[in-house]
């Protein structure tokens, strides 16, 4: 696969990032090690991160649920970290956790290459420079995003109806023991090129919740099971770092990893 | 999904012939409105010091890609990564596929990297794909009324990431969030007709031929349930309905097939006792619920039975892929009378 990385450097320079488009014209540079003075890197005694599958999971892994419109997407690259992206989120309102705040920092891995291509993350939500957003923020280390699960929703108003788009396209219609309930896609995805994500031919569901309506059924969820948004929002992961170890095979000792630079054997695909 | 249909038993009609949905489309990342896909050589290496040379994961693993590629062909060359490799790099040219701890993954059961080129005029390509999967998940072939986690199904869903598709919240298929839709047999972790109309959409498929496949779950928005649970009492020749998803993930119509319904003490499917018979057919990347009429047979024992359905049972038609046509029921049927 060196050819292509290589390809798309060649192309890449030439062109102007995409990410910065669909992000918007005021997408930034700066250096990977700037400016990260003030910002807070989880502790080794902070929690981990578990899987998102419910209700409870999410906000039990919640520091902040914070509604916020993304006013710049700044890029932040180096060789030791690959891309990464601090989206400045402003008039900023808390609705679960402690703090008053009026900005936001949220950073996480993927963006833009200098060279014009980008990365991106499968499980880290796609913003649009611009929109407003509810975004539950993690209270957990993380490595790759702050957002919980996908606990991210584009605020859009249709028919004087505000609609919470989920990153699948689906707008909230509830909020149960399952977590949130979206709808069948109205929106499709961002065009690359920096087009707004365009509104489907699906219908407006008949019920659909606004910010009030989520944060009381999340706030009846709560007070159901005795619980509370708590915790402390780290701004920066566990690690930048773009090199990462896997998990080892059991019975194998740990390793430094020396085979990095060995070439792969080639491998027969089995048979149906 | 769409409204459950009615199968009349073959006893009945000799062909019955329904017009099903076709496949709600998996969603992909275009530039330009062209699909951001993978063009060129494509090589895919294995990480052997978190997915083994042989044993579930490994199966996993290739479950994973093999649901994908078995249908396009776009990989051209199959490589491992010496077992002294134990990092990943997003950013080192190789498009690599590994295990790592949940925590790596910020708690997820899977993540895929995508780098992709610039999208300024034109489309733009997948450059290179990293895959990672828990490493707590089991790896072992789900069972078919699953509802929960697992590493095979994880597989085969960051797979369709690394092939371009995008998670959905809709539609019956891989690329749905967790818990997912299952359907039988030996790799019950598979693709279904919104993932194949979506990976149809990019690539195009190799083969024109049908893969009939059935499920005992339904995909209802962002909720994936079992069609029928439980167990019921049921007396010899009393009448029964059960539902089952019917799917045909390949791009042909199927043509007039049978289908049955079948009883038997086996979970796995084993022997058993045919309740009714069907003749039916699917278009192309087609699927529906169906409620299958059946008799509970007069020469049952006294006994629990898991309920089967069998697409294609007496293999009159030549498939994508064979070995995915039966499933069962997520309920079961208790027969102590009549």
């Amino acid at each position: 696969m060196l050819h292509r990385l290589r390809a798309r450097v060649r192309h890449g320079a030439l062109l102007f990032s995409a990410v910065s488009l669909v992000l918007g014209a005021s997408a930034l540079f700066t250096g990977g090690a700037s400016a990260q003075d003030t910002r807070t890197r989880p502790p080794p005694t902070a929690p981990q991160p578990a899987q998102v599958f419910n209700a409870l999971s999410a906000l039990a892994q919640t520091a902040l649920v914070v509604e916020g419109t993304v006013k710049e997407a700044i890029s932040e690259f180096s060789e030791d970290t690959g891309p990464w992206t601090r989206f400045e989120l402003t008039e900023v309102v808390v609705h679960f956790g402690e703090g008053k705040l009026e900005r936001l920092a949220l950073a996480q891995r993927g963006g833009n290459y200098p060279d014009g291509g980008m990365l991106v993350v499968s499980t880290s939500p796609e913003f649009v420079v611009g929109a407003r957003y509810l975004v539950f923020l993690r209270n957990t280390s993380w490595n790759l995003t702050p957002v919980v699960g996908d606990y991210v929703f584009r605020l859009e108003t249709e028919d004087g109806r505000q609609l919470l788009v989920g990153p699948t396209g689906g707008a909230v219609v509830d909020f149960d023991e399952d977590g949130v309930v979206l709808s069948e896609p109205l929106y499709a995805p961002a065009d690359l090129n920096g087009s707004p994500p365009e509104r489907l031919k699906e219908p407006l569901p008949a019920r659909t919740l606004d910010v009030t309506q989520l944060s009381k059924g999340v706030q009846a969820f709560l007070d159901a099971k005795g619980l509370k948004i708590a915790g402390t929002y780290y701004d920066e992961p566990a690690t930048r770092a773009k090199r990462l170890f896997v998990e080892d095979v059991p019975g194998k000792p740990p390793t430094e990893s020396p085979g990095d630079d060995l070439p792969s054997d080639p491998e027969t695909r089995p048979r149906n | 999904m769409k409204q459950p249909k009615f199968l009349l038993p073959l006893s009945l009609l000799s062909a019955v012939v329904l017009a099903v949905s076709a496949g709600h489309a998996a969603r992909f990342r275009v530039c330009n409105g062209s699909p951001v896909k993978w063009r060129g050589d494509l090589n895919v290496h294995r990480n052997s010091c978190s997915i083994g040379d042989s044993g579930n994961s490994n199966t996993s693993y290739w479950n994973g890609v093999l649901q994908w590629d078995d249908l396009t062909s776009e990989v051209d060359d199959f490589r491992r990564r010496p077992s002294s490799d134990c990092t990943f790099d997003t950013d080192d040219g190789v498009n690599e596929v590994f295990r790592a701890s949940r925590a790596t993954l910020d708690g997820n059961n899977g993540v895929t990297f995508l780098q992709l080129g610039a999208c300024f005029i034109g489309s733009n390509d997948i450059d290179q794909a990293d895959v990672g999967v828990a490493s707590d998940l089991p790896m072992t072939n789900p069972s078919p009324v699953a509802m929960g986690n697992e590493g095979r199904g994880t597989f085969v869903h960051e797979f369709g990431h690394f092939f371009g598709l995008l998670d959905e919240n809709a539609g019956h298929g891989a690329m749905h969030q967790t818990p997912r839709p299952y359907t039988g047999g030996n790799q019950t972790a598979s693709v279904f007709p919104t993932d194949t109309t979506g990976i149809n959409s990019m690539y195009g498929l190799d083969s024109t031929r049908s893969n009939l496949l059935p499920s005992a779950h339904r995909v209802s928005s962002s909720t994936t349930s079992l069609l029928e649970t439980g167990t019921v009492t049921a007396c010899r020749g009393s009448s029964r309905n059960i539902r089952f998803y019917l799917g045909n993930s390949g791009s042909g119509g199927s043509g007039t097939y049978n289908l049955r319904v079948r009883l038997t003490t086996s979970s796995t499917g084993a022997g058993g006792t045919t309740a009714a018979s069907f003749t039916h057919s699917l278009g192309g990347f087609s699927q529906g619920v169906f409620t299958l009429g059946f008799t509970v047979p007069n020469s049952l024992a006294n006994g629990t039975y898991f309920i089967f359905v069998d697409m294609d049972h007496t293999s009159s038609i030549t498939e994508v892929r064979e070995g995915d046509n039966s499933t069962r029921s997520g309920q079961r049927l208790s027969v102590t009378c009549g």
